[in-house]
């Protein structure tokens, strides 16, 4: 009687034991199962901080640049061609001349259909479009006297002031 | 059977672990990457402001009219300027060796990123009541 009693104490035992590995090893695999499904989260949440910061990196590098292909451009131009006649203002373009012996050039800079249009022909020439380059992609493009010797450039990405040493063309403001 | 549950464990630990690694280093790439990119392009900018800035200065006779047509305030002789949300510029106006002097500021994010320094004589229209 003792050793059926022993036998089947031993018996429940091992039932329990079982039992409470079987518990244990689905609480490991339940663990586990959350520890990847926190990595799954991360994983999206880096990607999609990574993606917004991406998109912003490249805001910011399309502004800069056309920042430098617009304004900056534009600047040095003026600066280059800051001469007595060299830089005057006419029906909405900036009109940069130059001389060459007894020719005249003009490099004109202008918006036209949403883009910054540089072109450079004879002076005498009717204005075309198609003869000239694309400079930078703009909705808009401002150039104004705002006294007699500063001149103000603008586009929607921001503006930038030209101090102009010799006057601007008479009567072309 | 516990042991083979043993060494899974220890794969999915280790997989765990070195695709955290993997994010972290990635992520700190990433964002050194961003930090220089935007430094760029506020460098760029801030050098095209400093130079308009600097433009101003030339083309105008009294501090008032310079902050005026910088879009600025005016106070004790330094014309501050806030030009986006994150950029502020500063010029400060004074005198050198009679001449007047303007040292611009650029600074983005809290930290000065672009400083320029510009004289001009009277004849060029030097600035009255620099300081």
């Amino acid at each position: 009687m003792k050793e059926e009693r022993q036998t089947t104490r031993t018996a429940a035992d091992s039932a329990r034991g079982a039992v409470r590995a079987g518990a244990a090893g689905r609480e490991e695999r339940g663990g586990f199962a959350l520890a990847a499904l926190a990595v799954l989260l991360g994983v999206l949440l880096l990607t999609t901080l990574g993606a917004a910061a991406y998109r912003a990196v490249l805001r910011s590098q399309t502004r800069a640049d056309t920042l430098r292909a617009t304004l900056g451009y534009v600047r040095t131009q003026v600066k280059n061609h800051d001469t007595a006649g060299g830089v005057s203002l006419r029906e909405g373009m900036l009109v940069l001349t130059e001389k060459s012996g007894e020719a005249v050039y003009e490099q004109r800079i202008y918006v036209y259909e949403g883009s910054l249009w540089e072109e450079y022909v004879a002076a005498a020439s009717p204005c075309a479009p198609e003869k000239a380059a694309v400079l930078a992609a703009v909705e808009s493009f401002t150039a104004e006297l705002v006294a007699e010797d500063l001149l103000r450039v603008a586009t929607e990405s921001g503006e930038t002031y030209i101090k102009l040493f010799a006057p601007v063309a008479e009567g072309a403001a | 059977m516990s042991g083979g549950r043993t060494n899974g464990s220890g794969a999915l630990l280790l997989t765990v672990t070195m695709l955290a690694v993997a994010l972290t280093v990635l992520a700190g790439v990433c964002a050194g990457a961003v930090k220089t990119e935007r430094r760029a392009a506020d460098l760029s900018e801030a050098v095209l402001r400093a130079g308009s800035a600097a433009d101003v200065f030339y083309a105008s006779e009294t501090p008032e009219e310079l902050a005026q047509r910088l879009g600025g305030t005016l106070r004790d002789g330094v014309v501050s300027v806030a030009c986006d949300e994150r950029s502020t510029l500063a010029v400060t106006l004074g005198e050198a060796g009679g001449l007047a002097q303007a040292d611009i500021s650029v600074r983005c994010a809290g930290e000065e990123i672009f400083t320029l320094c510009c004289r001009k004589a009277a004849e060029r229209g030097g600035m009255q009541h620099a300081q």
